[in-house]
């Protein structure tokens, strides 16, 4: 059992999301960085796509009740277990009684805390995840506060003994390079050509695909709203609304594009200039408000074969943890002198 | 393996404190064991490796590139003079997508970094000079 001290409206237990309902007006929901929930799944031994916390750039305390094994992936949020630091994108074994105190820094948005054994909360339509624009799944379709107790399943595997220092993986970020040479801070997201995109002139066109954009206050888990230089379409076009998706890139008539997350509607009618590509979304997940990107266009292949490089660093992943586990304690405590 | 070549890993293994190694080769396996109940016997040192004579270090507890800060951060977990407590990561090993923490021994203050940045040290390597 997990008790959380204290929270913040802006921290909510998801999973991988709702699949194959947007058909009915249901929107996916689910972690901003997927990738990092795999990631701190598969630390603790759990599905890939168990239920976690997600923290979006929020303080957060907990406490455990048992011993309990726990990954923290995603952006930096200078967590502390009883008072001890523990680095990102790592995995220990919380004491019973001990309390983890997350204090996220400037880098990044999206922090994954994943229990082994995973979230407890009922699945709604077929996932944990709260969404939080509707109102339902998660716990009590609501954000985590103060009070909340939150069950865990079954551990896969038992857990290490607590009081070790753990392991970590290599980060997402170092180990998959943006795909342009960007200074710090700074987000390269690889885009396809949208349906839309020949509606644009050639200026406008060439002005979305080179300009700096800048996420703007308004963003959240629906969408992220970009300021930049004004994009106005060649010929002012009412579409019927359609379908749309997490990673679309629509521009609205401000001329100021908004790409779509996690709780994206499931249809819209504005025009859409490109779409992100499945594997830099979690990419996505990662810019806060004031953060700049740039869209880097690609083709098809290049979107798989992303894929596939993110697939092979997650095999990776797996296969260190299970090194980690084998040897783990064993070694550690022999470390020195 | 050679006599000579499992001379070479004896050495190895008093140097680095290495108790058990085993090896498969060609279809054969060796098993090197140190007894602990013989006095080690004296064995130079290998190289001109940072050898700490007056104090001790946190050594390397698996092969990996030396880090002396995390890889998601710019700071060294510490620097020279941090007062460490037993149990704090001090710096970090990565071997593959694997990160292993380089953990203090006791309370103290950190030392000098005994490796720089990016090397790869070996089992054993001392890694972060400490003082009581």
């Amino acid at each position: 059992m997990i008790e959380i001290l204290s929270s913040t409206e802006l921290v909510t237990v998801q999973d991988a999301g709702r699949r194959d309902l947007r058909r009915f007006g249901v929107g996916a929901a689910g972690a901003l960085d997927v990738l990092a929930l795999n990631v701190g799944n598969t630390l603790v031994g759990n599905a890939h796509d168990a239920a976690a916390i997600e923290l979006l750039a929020s303080p957060l305390t907990l406490r455990f009740t048992i011993d309990t094994a726990f990954a923290i992936t995603g952006a930096d949020a200078g967590a502390k277990l009883a008072g001890s630091p523990v680095p990102p994108w790592w995995t220990m074994t919380a004491p019973a009684g001990a309390e983890l105190v997350l204090r996220p820094g400037q880098r990044g948005l999206s922090t994954y805390i994943a229990f082994a054994g995973g979230i407890c909360v009922p699945l709604v339509l077929g996932s944990r995840s709260t969404d939080v624009k509707t109102g339902f799944g998660g716990l009590n379709g609501r954000p985590l506060a103060a009070g909340d107790r939150l069950s865990l399943g079954d551990a896969a595997m038992a857990a290490p003994a607590a009081g070790g220092p753990g392991f970590g993986v290599k980060p997402s970020q170092a180990a998959l390079p943006a795909a342009l040479p960007l200074g710090a801070g700074m987000t390269a997201l690889r885009a396809l050509p949208a349906a839309q995109h020949e509606l644009f002139s050639q200026e406008a066109r060439a002005i979305f695909w080179e300009s700096d954009w800048t996420v703007r206050p308004d963003s959240n888990r629906m969408g992220l709203r970009l300021a930049g230089p004004d994009l106005v379409p060649q010929q002012r076009q009412e579409l019927l609304s359609h379908g749309i998706l997490p990673g679309v890139v629509q521009v609205p008539p401000s001329g100021q594009p908004i790409i779509q997350a996690s709780d994206a509607n499931t249809c819209g009618g504005y025009p859409k200039m490109a779409v992100v590509i499945g594997a830099d979304l979690w990419r996505l997940g990662q810019l806060r408000p004031g953060g700049t990107l740039r869209f880097v266009r690609v083709e098809p292949a290049d979107a798989m074969a992303a894929l596939e490089e993110q697939r092979s660093y997650l095999a990776s992943v797996a296969r260190a943890a299970a090194i980690a586990r084998q040897l783990g304690s064993r070694v550690e405590r022999r470390a020195s002198i | 393996m050679t006599p000579s070549e499992i001379a070479y890993l004896a050495k190895l293994m008093a140097e680095r404190g290495v108790t058990r190694v085993e090896v498969d080769a060609k279809g054969e396996r060796y098993v090197l064991v140190v007894d602990a109940a013989r006095p080690e016997p004296a064995i130079p040192a290998p190289d001109a490796k940072p050898q700490v004579q007056d104090g001790s270090s946190a050594c390397a507890a698996a092969p990996g590139r030396f880090l002396s800060a995390h890889p998601a951060r710019d700071r060294p977990e510490v620097s020279p003079g941090s007062a460490i407590r037993a149990g704090q990561i001090l710096a970090y090993l990565e071997a593959g997508d694997l990160v292993l923490p380089v953990i203090a021994p006791w309370d103290g203050k950190a030392g000098e970094m005994l490796a720089s940045d990016g090397t790869l040290v070996g089992y054993g390597t001392p890694l972060v000079r400490l003082l009581r």
